[in-house]
């Protein structure tokens, strides 16, 4: 016990070492090899990466999946990572490609998969019309509880165009400035804005055509 | 909660839901604000926008990753990392002291020297015939994505649009992997070629991507969809353009080794000009040295007007590179058709 308030005392003194960036660990990274400074990327991006690749794919495995091949590329690809870019972006890309791609493949099992909430909005209709049945609510809409709401948002957001979902994951999920969106998307600054304003207008509508703020 | 519906897509509000979100950049962020300042009526357009939000935040909590994910992403990554090589890369050999002569090393030079030039032909010619032979196995199994696609879609194969950005030979591939029947973009890379040992990573666009695309980004998307394999260009009838149905015919090619631009014969240069693998309706995979096909001295890359274009008969097979159209601006396709 001694020795480790010993050990407190000692560390405190010591000044505070400063963080390094993640553009930092990359470089490092590329130039030791290190497993250390890779895990520590890795562990820096774990929740946020998997958060996002979660909300795209909608489907935990995928996700984990993606997440993986994502670092993957990561690794793969360190050489090819321009001094003075920012990491975030650039992982952003990455991930998104290896998402596209796990879209791809998961293609054929999507149209039998039954647990999984389709595109098909006729689908989600029928789907939603279950859950208020078995609910047993008399009066559903007005009385949408927390997780029934989230429910309802994800729904719409997945029924929404891609270009659209991208645009609202990257920015208003993952935080991403409009230009770092820009960058991940391969678009223009002007493109990503205008979806995002889209996004935003089509769910809105959709909300309060479901919604209507009288029976709140 | 007030129903707020932005209903203009104007910049401004654009600029509005940015500085909301904290999207923009620190410049644009002090106009945004130094606007806010001045004018009241844009006030109340971020309130606004503030309640069109409201529905989103049902849906903000992060989920939760799986135990130990970074962990095992680390150990993923090492193992594959480890994998291909079998002794350490940057690793130093102990090295035994040197006690060759300068003839030694002449004798062993030339003895290295003459068993290259003995063995390096061989070795060369081995070498050509396992690209080759992977190059028709990657057609066969696009031969089989083909075929499934065909059975899913009333034996019509990936129709080639005749006009809009999806109006490219190279457009098979955005629909074998769209609709899940190819894993992997890379079988789409002849192994002979460049671009198969690059390092460079491949990627086919999406049928949406693709669509959104203007200029040259299309011009570079559409020339590389394809990989370095061509696809049929359907024909023309006296109903106008049709798409190629799967009759399993085994005299009509559907694809090939990319046809060249320049050459005058349009020979695919994936093998270094000597001959192109073509794959046919009812998947057989075969090695045509000329572009002509063995049965019916049917061109591959041209039809029999000697164009890369639709062909000009139900059985004019026409390959044609990526970014080929099945429709000719100059010529008088659209009339033929009508």
């Amino acid at each position: 016990m001694k020795k480790a308030m010993e050990q407190d005392a000692g560390t405190a003194q010591l000044s505070p070492r400063p963080r390094l960036t993640d553009e930092q660990l990359l470089l490092n990274y590329r130039t030791s090899g290190d497993e250390r400074t890779f895990a520590l990327l890795v562990e820096r991006y774990e929740r946020e990466l998997y958060s996002y690749l979660r909300r795209y794919l909608g489907d935990a495995v995928m996700a984990e999946d993606a997440f993986q091949q994502a670092f993957l590329q990561v690794h793969l690809k360190c050489d090819q990572f321009e001094e003075g870019r920012k990491f975030r972006p650039w992982l952003y890309t990455i991930a998104t490609n290896q998402a596209i791609d796990a879209q791809r493949r998961n293609k054929r099992h999507k149209s039998v998969s039954l647990d999984r909430t389709g595109r098909n909005q006729k689908n989600d209709e029928i789907g939603s019309l279950l859950e208020l049945m078995q609910s047993g609510d008399p009066g559903p809409v007005s009385q949408l509880e927390s997780e029934e709401r989230r429910q309802w948002v994800q729904q719409a957001i997945e029924a929404l165009p891609d270009q659209l979902k991208s645009a609202l994951n990257l920015v208003y999920y993952q935080g991403l400035k409009y230009r770092e969106a820009a960058d991940v998307l391969d678009i223009p600054v002007g493109t990503v804005k205008s979806r995002l304003h889209a996004a935003i207008l089509k769910l809105n509508e959709a909300w309060y055509g479901s919604h209507p703020p009288g029976a709140e | 909660m007030a129903p707020t519906h932005p209903e203009q897509n104007d910049p401004m509000r654009e600029q509005l839901l940015g500085y909301l979100l904290d999207a923009l950049d620190a410049e644009e962020r002090q106009h945004v604000e130094d606007e806010l300042q001045r004018n009241p009526h844009l006030q109340r357009e971020v309130e606004l926008l503030h309640e069109a939000l409201e529905p989103l935040r049902a849906d903000e909590a992060e989920y939760e990753p799986p135990p130990r994910l970074a962990a095992r992403t680390c150990q993923f990554v090492m193992e594959q990392r480890r994998r291909p090589h079998t002794i350490p890369l940057g690793g130093e050999m102990p090295l035994a002291p040197n006690r060759w002569s300068l003839a030694d090393l002449t004798v062993a030079a030339g003895i290295f020297i003459a068993a290259a030039m003995l063995f390096f032909p061989a070795i060369q010619h081995s070498r050509t015939t396992a690209r080759q032979a992977a190059c028709q196995n990657n057609l066969r199994q696009l031969g089989v994505a083909l075929t499934e696609y065909s059975q899913r879609n009333h034996q019509y194969f990936p129709p080639v649009p005749p006009q809009g950005n999806l109006a490219a030979a190279g457009v098979y591939a955005v629909q074998l992997l769209d609709n899940g029947l190819l894993d992997d973009p890379h079988q789409l890379l002849c192994p002979a070629t460049e671009e198969a040992q690059s390092s460079e990573p491949f990627r086919v666009p999406t049928a949406a991507e693709l669509q959104a695309a203007t200029g040259r980004k299309l011009e570079q998307l559409r020339r590389r969809m394809g990989g370095s394999y061509g696809y049929s260009l359907g024909y023309m009838t006296d109903r106008g353009y049709q798409h190629v149905k799967n009759r399993s015919r085994s005299s009509y090619a559907i694809m090939a080794d990319a046809p060249a631009t320049h050459a005058h014969d349009m020979a695919s240069q994936n093998h270094g000009g000597r001959g192109q693998n073509v794959l046919y309706e009812d998947g057989h995979v075969r090695h045509l040295v000329q572009c002509l096909t063995q049965s019916c001295n049917d061109h591959i890359f041209l039809n029999d007007q000697g164009q890369m274009a639709a062909g000009i008969h139900p059985d004019d097979a026409v390959i044609g590179h990526s970014s080929a159209t099945p429709l000719l601006r100059t010529v008088g396709y659209q009339g033929a058709g009508r």
